[in-house]
C-alpha cells in the first residue's frame, strides 16, 4: 500500500475540474447580474442626460464592458477553494461529507486517509459535471429581469423619443422650442425638416375633415394659412383684414381669425384644425395662449380668435368654402411673406436659434 | 479491480458483523427498542457510560444483562439504595491472616472492577455513593486507604434510573451525570413488542444468550473507531450544537436562553463525535458526516442541560431543548 501513489492526487485532479466549472458558472451567474444592473444604470442616464445616439451607444456599451469586467474581478477573487468545491457537492450531491474530508486528509498517508480518498473518487465518478455544479440563477433573477426589460424600454424610448439635449432653451421661446422639438421628433435628429415632416405638416394628423383630406398641397391657402405676416389677410383681399374676410366668407365672426395678428403662424395650415399635438399647438392651434414664436421673434400673444388662423371652432364647411380660392393669391401672399421673413432674416431681426426654423416653415408651405 | 485490500476495511466490516451480531443476538432476549439497542451498543464500543431511564418493568436491566452476557465480559449488578456504602462499590481493604501468622490489609475488589457493571435505580443511593462511580467511570481506577487500584479496561457502567418514583431519591448531580456518555431513554414498547415479550416470557423455553464477541475483538472495534477521520464541516457542527446549549452564548437558541441554566460540557462534544465516528462506521464510511453528528446529539446532550427554575415549572424537557437546538443548528 504504502508503495503506491497517493489516489489523492487523481482525486485532486477530478475536483479541479469541478472547481473550474463552479469558477465558469459563478462568472456567468455574475456577469448576467451585472450586466443586467448596467443596462439599468445605462438606460437611467440616457433618460436622464439625453445625449446623442453615438453617446448613447457608447455608454451602453462601456457599461457592459464595465459590468464584465467587474464580475470577472469578482469571479476570480472569491473563486472557492477545492475544499469549498468538495463541500458543495457533498452538499448537492448528498455525499455525506466524503469529499470535504478526502481533501482536508489528502495530504495524510495513513490507512484510513486512503480510503476515504478512495470512496470519494468512486462517488465522484457517479455524478457529471453539471449534475455537480449545476447553472444557478441569481436569487431576485425575476425581478431583475423585469427591471431589466422596463429599462431596455425605457432605452428603446430614450432612441426613439427623448431629443437630444443640446443646450438650454432659450428664454422666451418656449413656444418655437416646442415647435422645434417636435418637429425633430418628426424628423428625425437631422435638425432640417424631411420631406416625411412636410408632408406631415401638409397632412392633417387626424381624419376629423375629409375637406382637409380633398385638399390638395396645389389648393390656395386661406387666411389660416397665412404663412407670415403682422396682419393675417383674407384670400382676395390681402390688405384687408381677417374680420372682413369673415364677413366676406360669411363665416362667423367668432370663428374666424381677428385681424392684429403681429406673429406669424408658425404651423402648417392644416395643424390649425386643433387637432395636432400640443407641441405643435403651442405654436400653431388657435387654442394656444402663449408665446408664438415665429420669424420675426416677437412675443405674440395669440387666443382662439387672434391665431391668425382658424380656430378650433371651424368647421369643415368653412374650409369648404375656402378651397375654392385660387393657387394664385397663395403663392402672391406666399410671396409676399417670404420676402418680409427674408428681410427679417437678412436684418438679423429674427432670433438665431429660430433661424432654421422659419426656413424650414417656408419650405414646408411652398406653394 | 486491482486495488490492494486495505486492513483498515477488513476491520471495518467485522465491525458492522460484530455490532450486527451483538444487536441479533440481544433482539432474541430483548425484545423491540431498537434505538435503545443501538445507542447502547455505541456506548459500549465507544467504551462511554450510559443512563437508562425509564419506567419499572420495561427490561432495562435484563438489557444490560444481556449485553454482557453476549460479549462474554465480567459482569457485576449493583443495586443502589440509601444504605448502601461506598466501599460496598468500590471494595474495601480488610485485614487478612496469612499462614505464618502475620496479619496485613488485602484489597478486596468491589463489583465496580467488572467489566460491564449495572448500577441499578442509582439514584436510590447517597450522594456519597453515587460519587464513589465518580471516579471508577471517569478515571477508570478506584482508591482505596490511598492506594489506586486500576480498573480493567472494557469497563462500562450501565446505571439505571425510574423517572416516577422520587420519593426518598436523590437525583444524581450535575458532575456525575455529565460523566455519562449517553442517557437513553426508554419508552413503553409497541403493541407487537408487548405481545412478543409476553409470548417469549411467559412459554416453557427460556432462551439463551450466546457468547458472539471475544474480547479481543471487542478491543480491535474500540481501537478502529477512534481511527474514524472528522471532516471540519462535521466537527464545527459538533461543537456549535453544545455551544447553542449555554444560554449566555450568542448563538443559543430561544428555548435555551429561556429554560435552561447550565450547557452541555466539552464532555458534550466528545461525545457526539465518537458517537458519531461509530454511526459512520456502521454505515461503511471511514469519516463522519454532518448526518451522523445530528443522529448522535440527541442522546448526547440531553442529560447535560440544566434546565432553570422557569423550565422546571413549565415542565419543559431537556430533549425538547436539544432537539430544537439540532434542528436550528444543523437546518
Amino acid at each position: 500500500m504504502s508503495n503506491r501513489p497517493m489516489p489523492s492526487v487523481s482525486l485532486l485532479k477530478e475536483l479541479g475540474r469541478f472547481r473550474r466549472r463552479a469558477i465558469r458558472v459563478a462568472f456567468g451567474r455574475n456577469s448576467s447580474v451585472a450586466c443586467a444592473l448596467a443596462l439599468i444604470a445605462a438606460a437611467g442616464a440616457v433618460a436622464a442626460a439625453r445625449p446623442t445616439r453615438p453617446i448613447e451607444m457608447l455608454l451602453v456599451a462601456s457599461a457592459m464592458a464595465a459590468a464584465i469586467v467587474g464580475a470577472a474581478i469578482a469571479t476570480f477573487v472569491r473563486a472557492p477553494d477545492l475544499r469549498q468545491v468538495a463541500g458543495d457537492i457533498d452538499d448537492r450531491c448528498g455525499f455525506d461529507d466524503v469529499l470535504a474530508t478526502a481533501v482536508q486528509f489528502a495530504a495524510t498517508d495513513d490507512l484510513v486517509s486512503r480510503l476515504i480518498v478512495h470512496q470519494a473518487e468512486n462517488r465522484l465518478s457517479t455524478v457529471s459535471l453539471a449534475e455537480a455544479v449545476p447553472h444557478q440563477w441569481w436569487p431576485g433573477t425575476k425581478l431583475l429581469v423585469g427591471a431589466c426589460a422596463a429599462a431596455v424600454f425605457l432605452f428603446a424610448g430614450g432612441i426613439a423619443g427623448f431629443p437630444p439635449r443640446s443646450g438650454p432653451p432659450p428664454a422666451g421661446s418656449e413656444g418655437l422650442a416646442s415647435t422645434t422639438s417636435g418637429s425633430k421628433r418628426a424628423e428625425g435628429r437631422s435638425g432640417t425638416p424631411s420631406s416625411a415632416a412636410i408632408q406631415s405638416r401638409r397632412e392633417p394628423p387626424t381624419g376629423a375633415s375629409a375637406d382637409m383630406r380633398d385638399r390638395s398641397s396645389n389648393e390656395p391657402r386661406t387666411r389660416e394659412q397665412t404663412p407670415f405676416g403682422e396682419k393675417a389677410t383674407a384670400p382676395g383681399s390681402p390688405s384687408g383684414t381677417a374680420d372682413d374676410v369673415a364677413g366676406q366668407s360669411g363665416r362667423p365672426a367668432a370663428a374666424s381669425a381677428q385681424a392684429d395678428v403681429s406673429a406669424p403662424r408658425a404651423a402648417p395650415p392644416n395643424a390649425a384644425m386643433g387637432s395636432r399635438s400640443a407641441s405643435d399647438a403651442g405654436s400653431s392651434s388657435g387654442s394656444h395662449q402663449g408665446e408664438a414664436g415665429g420669424g420675426t421673434g416677437a412675443r405674440a400673444t395669440q387666443t382662439p380668435k387672434r391665431a391668425g388662423g382658424v380656430s378650433a371652432g371651424q368647421t369643415s364647411t368653412s374650409i369648404g368654402r375656402e378651397s375654392s380660392v385660387r393657387n394664385g393669391r397663395y403663392a402672391a401672399q406666399y410671396r409676399d411673406a417670404l420676402g418680409r421673413a427674408e428681410t427679417a432674416l437678412v436684418r438679423e431681426q429674427v432670433p438665431a436659434e429660430v433661424r432654421d426654423t422659419v426656413r424650414a416653415y417656408f419650405t414646408a408651405i411652398r406653394p | 479491480m486491482n486495488r490492494v485490500t486495505n486492513p483498515i476495511e477488513t476491520q471495518a466490516e467485522a465491525f458492522r458483523a460484530g455490532f450486527d451480531a451483538l444487536r441479533t443476538e440481544i433482539g432474541r432476549i430483548f425484545v423491540g427498542q431498537d434505538a435503545v439497542v443501538e445507542q447502547l451498543l455505541l456506548c459500549f464500543f465507544c467504551q462511554g457510560h450510559a443512563l437508562l431511564e425509564g419506567p419499572p418493568g420495561l427490561g432495562k436491566t435484563l438489557l444490560v444483562r444481556t449485553l454482557s452476557e453476549a460479549v462474554g465480559l465480567r459482569f457485576a449488578r449493583v443495586q443502589c439504595t440509601p444504605d448502601l456504602l461506598p466501599a460496598d462499590v468500590t471494595g474495601t481493604s480488610v485485614l487478612s491472616e496469612h499462614s505464618n501468622g502475620t496479619r496485613e490489609f488485602s484489597f478486596q475488589p468491589g463489583p465496580i472492577f467488572a467489566n460491564v457493571v449495572l448500577a441499578d435505580e442509582i439514584n436510590r443511593a447517597t450522594p456519597r455513593t453515587q460519587s464513589a462511580f465518580l471516579e471508577a467511570m471517569q478515571e477508570r481506577s478506584v482508591t482505596v486507604f490511598g492506594v489506586s487500584h486500576r480498573i480493567d479496561e472494557p469497563f462500562c457502567v450501565f446505571a439505571t434510573q425510574n423517572p416516577i418514583e422520587m420519593e426518598g431519591t436523590y437525583p444524581l448531580p450535575e458532575a456525575q451525570l455529565d460523566r455519562f456518555f449517553f442517557k437513553i431513554e426508554i419508552a413503553m414498547p409497541s403493541v407487537s413488542d408487548l405481545a412478543e415479550i409476553i409470548s417469549r416470557t411467559t412459554g416453557d423455553s427460556t432462551p439463551v444468550v450466546t457468547r458472539r464477541l471475544s474480547p479481543d475483538l471487542i478491543a480491535a472495534m474500540t481501537s478502529l473507531i477512534r481511527q474514524v477521520k472528522i471532516g471540519d464541516e462535521p466537527l464545527a457542527v459538533a461543537l456549535r450544537l453544545v455551544r447553542a446549549t449555554h444560554p449566555q452564548h450568542d448563538e443559543a437558541t430561544p428555548l435555551v436562553t429561556q429554560y435552561v441554566r447550565y450547557g452541555a460540557s466539552p464532555r458534550g462534544a466528545q461525545a457526539i463525535v465518537l458517537a458519531s465516528k461509530a454511526l459512520a462506521l456502521l454505515a461503511g464510511r471511514y469519516h463522519v458526516s454532518t448526518g451522523d453528528v445530528r443522529r448522535a446529539a440527541g442522546a448526547a446532550l440531553t442529560h447535560r442541560l440544566v434546565l432553570n427554575f422557569q423550565g422546571e415549572l413549565d415542565h419543559v424537557t431537556p430533549r425538547a431543548i436539544v432537539e430544537d437546538v439540532i434542528a436550528r443548528v444543523t437546518g
